[in-house]
């Protein structure tokens, strides 16, 4: 009869992912497959030793500040997966950060333990181009929130009814507002995001959730 | 709210907690709805002729009708041409739709 820990390394030992196990409670680790590794370049022993410090030498800033966050983002979930994006800095041969996607589930026979894989935008085959697209996207919220900070509920309104591809007479409709002063905050949104396109539209609509699938 | 000061990639500022670099899920989401309406619209897109699609390209990342029959060679005739046989073929209903589709099938990116 093989114990939980030993099936666990069995199958991710073989799987081509970085894969780890981390406690519901408080997020630490409490196992990592060889890939991560040698990818990452710790031992579980010296992360849990490591702490904090070891983290903020593997993982860009940005990155670090979502790690609290994941606990939360794990209880919205509700039993689902969650994807989320890190920036890592990978052993050899390159010091640089490099992004990673991690799928996270919390699986009930592991006693809520927290199952995170990590993959590399080339390992997801015909998505790969999608997720270099998400990857894009990421880095344009980040340099584009300050933008987003400073827009009116009116303006994001705006924005959602501009993406679903709504005319101007429909929006003045929507919003209980006059066509001219469509035109008018559609000009004054043009100049506040320097955007001079539908995708450019589109793409900050997307990076900032303003679209219902 | 508690908010973050973060320093990353030359870029400064403060994120709410909520709205943190890396949650993506919302954008994989997205991404999905348009591979489904990427299926939904195979058909009429496999009827596209090569040009078609160069023109579909070009108009989705924002290219006027002069600039594309400039960078193509054509007469503006002709690109407003292939505009309504775009609009007819793939049921462009707004502007905003010649992007989402040349997404979904990725001709281009966001």
């Amino acid at each position: 009869m093989i114990n939980k820990g030993e099936e666990v390394h069995n199958i991710s030992s073989h799987l081509p992912f970085i894969v780890h196990l981390n406690s519901p409670i408080d997020l630490s680790l409490s196992y990592v497959n060889p890939r991560f590794t040698s990818t990452i370049g710790y031992t579980l022993e010296e992360l849990v030793t490591g702490g904090s410090e070891i983290f903020s030498e593997y993982v860009r800033e940005d990155s670090l500040e979502l790690y609290p966050t994941l606990l939360e983002l794990t209880h919205q979930a509700n039993g689902n997966d969650f994807t989320f994006l890190h920036h890592v800095r990978q052993s050899a041969p390159r010091p640089d950060f490099r992004p990673l996607i991690t799928i996270t589930k919390a699986l009930g026979r592991f006693d809520g333990l927290l199952f995170c894989f990590s993959a590399e935008p080339r390992q997801f085959g015909s998505w790969r181009n999608r997720m270099l697209n998400v990857i894009e996207l990421d880095q344009f919220k980040l340099k584009n929130y300050q933008l987003f900070r400073l827009l009116t509920k009116r303006e994001t309104e705006l924005i959602k009814a501009l993406a679903h591809g709504f005319s101007n007479s429909d929006i003045a409709e929507r919003l209980f507002i006059s066509r001219s002063t469509v035109e008018t905050h559609r000009k004054s949104l043009k100049a506040k995001l320097g955007i001079s396109s539908y995708r450019d539209l589109l793409k900050f609509a997307v990076a900032f959730d303003l679209v219902d699938s | 709210m508690t908010r973050k000061s973060l320093n990353v990639d030359g870029y400064s500022g403060e994120f709410p907690t909520s709205s943190l670099p890396g949650s993506i899920d919302h954008m994989i989401e997205a991404f999905k709805a348009l591979d489904l309406y990427a299926k939904s619209t195979q058909e009429q897109f496999a009827q596209l002729t090569g040009q078609e699609r160069r023109i579909l390209s070009l108009i989705a990342v924002g290219h006027s009708n002069p600039d594309i029959a400039a960078q193509l060679s054509l007469s503006r005739a002709t690109v407003q041409n292939h505009r309504a046989n775009l609009r007819n073929k793939l049921d462009i209903k707004s502007d905003v739709d010649y992007v989402r589709i040349a997404v979904a099938h990725q001709l281009i990116t966001l």
